[in-house]
């Protein structure tokens, strides 16, 4: 089976939501601004499973050095003109 | 031995039974674990198709953090796994772009490693380092009886930098066997696309359809439980399986387990220990006769 990685259309949303909210993936915070919202309907019941299993973390992980993530991007930019 | 230990993202929220039950599996083999505080999210597959230094730069961040401790890195994540790697190896044969990481991680004060950083998936280093006959001496409770299907998902074996070898695909395996279980084998399925990041594949049907072909292989051929090695395929089946039984009308109640957790069970680790309360399809009635302490959930 050819594999392949997912892209999905809200990356850079994603991206700046990640590195926002301290450096980690936060499945909750993002994935509100990113579903459509027919499937949103759908995927409840799994957000409630998900919670309740006490895997859904509201509060984002904050790494330590998360301001060394804001000053990457902005030597990116910098450097791409 | 010791090794450099970063809980990703998904061992640190929607998969922390991952973290959980690698620390204590790793406490019961004497591994040492020196856990390196600051990495961020590596990036896949997110930053993957977005833009290469910008990718190549926040591996290349977590790459400058752990080579100060100056030991091998393991990560229980596939996704960390081949990304880390993946920016090793292009950082290796692309000079003007890892000068070009090197400048700006220069503005944070962290020098990319010249020879990279030695990534290890925790499996490898379980067949590699610990080996199988030390593994089951640490062994309590033999898994006799119990039928377990290895489900090696995608990541660990693909995008070339993985377990290229195809011998790699008996490694899981071999662990169960030390642990006592009876290999159930997914000749078809188990390196089976599991959907990339849990809630955020855009292919929902394409993640579904083939997560189902894992689960009715894994049934048919007699599976109680299904046991992966990695994070986000472990998440994948077991929080889309009630999703897959509405959508496709099946009747699935496969438990999907870590290997840490499956290992954990087996060493006589608490269920409480090993977090098996976060699996969102109940594995208490499968694992009730091995488990060293039953409390239903």
């Amino acid at each position: 089976m050819k594999q392949r990685m997912s892209s999905p259309p809200g990356g850079g949303m994603i991206r700046e939501a990640m590195l926002v909210m301290g450096g980690y993936f936060n499945p909750f915070r993002v994935m509100g601004g990113y579903f459509n919202p027919f499937r949103v309907w759908g995927i409840i019941p799994l957000w409630i499973k998900l919670f309740v299993h006490r895997r859904l973390p509201l509060i984002p992980t904050r790494i330590e050095g998360r301001e060394e993530i804001g000053a990457i991007r902005a030597r990116i930019k910098e450097m791409e003109g | 031995m010791s090794y450099s230990y970063s809980p990703t993202c998904y061992s640190s929220g929607i998969a922390s039974h991952c973290g959980t039950s690698t620390r204590a599996v790793a406490k019961a083999l004497g591994m040492e674990f020196t856990e390196v505080e600051g990495c961020n999210c590596c990036g896949s597959p997110l930053y993957g198709k977005a833009s290469d230094l910008e990718a190549l730069c926040f591996a290349a961040r977590n790459l400058a953090l752990i080579q100060r401790s100056g030991n091998d890195m393991v990560t229980s994540c596939s996704f960390c796994y081949i990304t880390l790697n993946w920016a090793n190896a292009t950082l290796s044969r692309d000079e003007e772009l890892r000068g070009k990481v090197s400048e700006v991680l220069s503005a944070i004060n962290l020098d990319y490693p010249e020879d990279g950083v030695r990534v290890r998936h925790l499996l490898e280093v379980l067949i590699n380092d610990t080996t199988c006959d030390t593994v089951s001496t640490v062994v309590k409770r033999r898994l006799k009886g119990l039928r377990i299907a290895p489900y090696y998902g995608p990541h660990i074996t693909s995008l070339g930098y993985g377990f290229d070898a195809p011998e790699s695909l008996i490694f899981l395996d071999q662990v169960i066997e030390a642990l006592g279980g009876e290999v159930v084998p997914l000749p078809k399925s188990k390196t089976q696309w599991c959907g990339d990041s849990p809630l955020l594949t855009c292919e929902e049907e394409r993640a579904l359809t083939s997560m189902l072909k894992v689960l009715e292989e894994a049934e048919t051929n007699g599976a109680q439980v299904i046991v992966a090695p990695c994070p986000l395929a472990q998440t994948n089946l077991d929080i889309y399986q009630p999703r897959i039984n509405g959508i496709y009308g099946k009747g699935f109640h496969l438990p999907v387990l870590l290997l840490t957790q499956i290992m954990g069970v087996a060493f006589g680790i608490s269920p409480s220990s090993l977090d098996l309360d976060k699996n969102v399809v109940s594995p208490y009635k499968t694992l009730s006769p091995y488990l060293s302490t039953w409390d239903e959930r």
